[in-house]
């Protein structure tokens, strides 16, 4: 599989999409053997997940010119062009907080310790539009066990860059900056919280989040955070920025949920990339089966 | 529109192509709605700069009769482009399912205010008619001031769209701000209002004997408001 780092590719290596889905095929077997040896087991631990019925990977061109990146713009279709200049390199990742070793990644060490896999997950975004996307990545469970979480260690706090000499979005207070988001010690240690570094077998591109970003599959996509730089294990449950904004829309869980209908409407359906028909929004966005456990005992209240 | 649709069909609307077509209709719907508004300040800012640099033509009210005459298809065309976006979104958005219209309707404020929007916009546009306007008589301008409201409530409902930090409904609101501003401004300093003088004036002027002087003096008050005798100090009907 071909990771680099930009400047990176040439045309000629890039693999085309049929030839890549083809492979896929082949390599996405081997890797959830290969994850579900590395990680201690939970019982609810599952295998990566299939697709739904119906569901088609989206294309290269859908996924990274429709993107949610305020730090840019709130312009989806602008995100592309302004996160072009985004210096990608050095680029490391800080973890501390509730630690026995806090410590500091570089993200070519990341991506060369943590073996890189295909992951395909749905990411269903508030604003009711879904895609389908083949991720390259890993889960984060195992960096966090690097840095030893102690006893007290009961959220992870991710934060975004803040540069905003490049990131254009940030010279209004559109959203308090940076970017910040946060999962529950549990969440963030269930094998499908996968931290990103590519995309369809290359690099992440600026837009997507690059170089290293969060998919938490079962919540909506602002939980997601782009462009990590610091991860931070805490006590008490940190302040989100979407939360702080919104927080009728914006709960901490914000776990996709089609029966709750939030102040900007209800979520029952989505617009699929690529579809022209709706669909009906799943719960947990259809990975139910392997998360509801994270939730038991609580109340419906209690995870907005 | 015709031009969006056939983008439309082409998939030339980007990747997200539903909401490409709503957002362009809705657009489209707020700047002929805003062109609409813009059309009687713009008059009298055009007839100010005419006596300012002296220019014959402009000065009086009747020569900009060509830009009032805009009026009545920008107004149209913001009813048409607003009608067009509703349509997109009952036909593409909810697939044409009342069930799910009421639901949508009842989840989100800025749904239900647009709509309100759009049956307050409907009146005007079927009353839009010479015929119309003449059976009416004097009861056609004040329907036709639900204009005010109407765009207030578009704005709201684009700024109630839009997500929380995204500034997409300002230039609309500042726009729709300041030319219904101007227009309290105006009927604050005049006690009831230069834009019913305009159309009394001209009324005035097809029936009353001192007509060529009525548009003549009242252009050159309006012109140099610091000049005593203009209306917006006094308040006369025929000078
Ligand atoms: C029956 C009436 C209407 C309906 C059903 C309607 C529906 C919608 C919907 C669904 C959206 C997209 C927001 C979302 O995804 O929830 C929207 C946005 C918008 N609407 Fe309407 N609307 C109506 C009337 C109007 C009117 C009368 C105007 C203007 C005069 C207008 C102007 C806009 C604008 C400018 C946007 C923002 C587009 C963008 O994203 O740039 N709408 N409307």
């Amino acid at each position: 599989m071909l990771i680099c780092h930009p400047p990176a590719i040439a045309a000629s290596e890039i693999t085309p999409e049929a030839v890549y889905l083809a492979r896929r095929r082949v390599l996405f077997g081997a890797a959830a053997t290969a994850v579900a040896a590395w990680l201690p087991k939970p019982s609810w631990a599952a295998a990566l997940p299939g697709l739904l019925p119906g569901d088609r990977l989206n294309t290269w061109r859908e996924i990274t010119t429709y993107n949610n990146f305020y730090e840019f713009s709130p312009d989806k279709e602008a995100v592309a062009t302004l996160a072009g200049e985004l210096p990608l390199h050095p680029w490391t990742v800080k973890i501390s907080g509730e630690v026995e070793h806090e410590f500091e990644i570089g993200v070519d060490d990341l991506i060369r310790r943590f073996a890189q896999q295909e992951r395909i997950f749905r990411l269903r975004c508030v604003e009711g539009w879904s895609m389908v996307v083949p991720w390259l990545g890993a889960s984060l469970a195992p960096l966090l066990a690097l840095a030893r979480p102690t006893s007290r260690a009961r959220y992870v706090r991710f934060v975004a860059l803040l540069d905003r000499k490049h990131m254009i979005g940030q010279r209004r207070d559109s959203l308090p900056w940076p970017y910040t988001e946060a999962l529950t010690i549990a969440e963030a240690m269930h094998p499908y919280t996968t931290l990103v570094t590519g995309l369809y077998g290359k690099p992440l591109p600026p837009q997507n989040g690059a170089p290293v970003r969060l998919v938490v599959p079962w919540k909506y996509g602002f939980k997601s955070i782009k462009s990590i730089v610091a991860i931070d294990l805490v006590e008490t449950r940190p302040a989100t920025t979407w939360n702080l904004v919104a927080p009728d829309d914006y709960g901490f869980f914000a776990n996709v949920d089609p029966s709750r209908a939030l102040a900007r409407g209800s979520h029952s359906r989505e617009t699929r990339i690529g579809e022209s028909r709706k669909r009906r929004t799943e719960p947990f966005n259809g990975y139910g089966d392997a998360v509801t456990g994270l939730y038991q005992g609580m109340d419906e209240a209690d995870r907005l | 529109m015709a031009v969006l649709l056939l983008r439309y069909r082409l998939d030339h609307l980007g990747v997200n192509p539903i909401e490409a077509l709503i957002a362009e209709s809705g657009q489209w719907a707020i700047l002929a709605l805003i062109g609409s508004l813009a059309i009687t300040p713009a008059k009298h800012a055009l007839m100010r700069v005419c006596t300012r640099v002296g220019y014959r033509f402009g000065r009086r009210a009747s020569d900009w009769n060509w830009l009032i005459r805009l009026r009545r298809p920008l107004g149209l065309s913001a009813f048409l482009w607003a009608a067009f976006h509703a349509g997109a979104y009952f036909v593409l958005e909810v697939e044409g399912e009342w069930a799910w219209l009421l639901e949508d309707l009842r989840d989100k404020r800025h749904l239900a205010i647009g709509v309100a929007t759009f049956f307050g916009l409907l009146p005007l546009a079927l009353t839009s008619t010479n015929a119309a306007k003449k059976r009416l008589g004097k009861r056609w301008k004040p329907l036709h001031r639900l204009v005010y409201p109407m765009s207030i409530l578009a704005v709201l409902h684009i700024d109630l769209q839009a997500k929380p930090g995204d500034p997409l409904a300002w230039p609309y609101a500042a726009a729709v701000a300041l030319l219904l501003g101007y227009r309290i401004v105006v009927r604050l300093a005049t006690g009831r209002g230069q834009l019913e003088r305009d159309g009394e004036l001209a009324a005035d002027r097809a029936r009353s004997p001192c007509r060529g002087a009525t548009t003549e003096n009242a252009t050159a008050a309006i012109c140099h408001p610091k000049k005593p005798g203009h209306p917006i100090f006094k308040t006369t009907r025929c000078l």
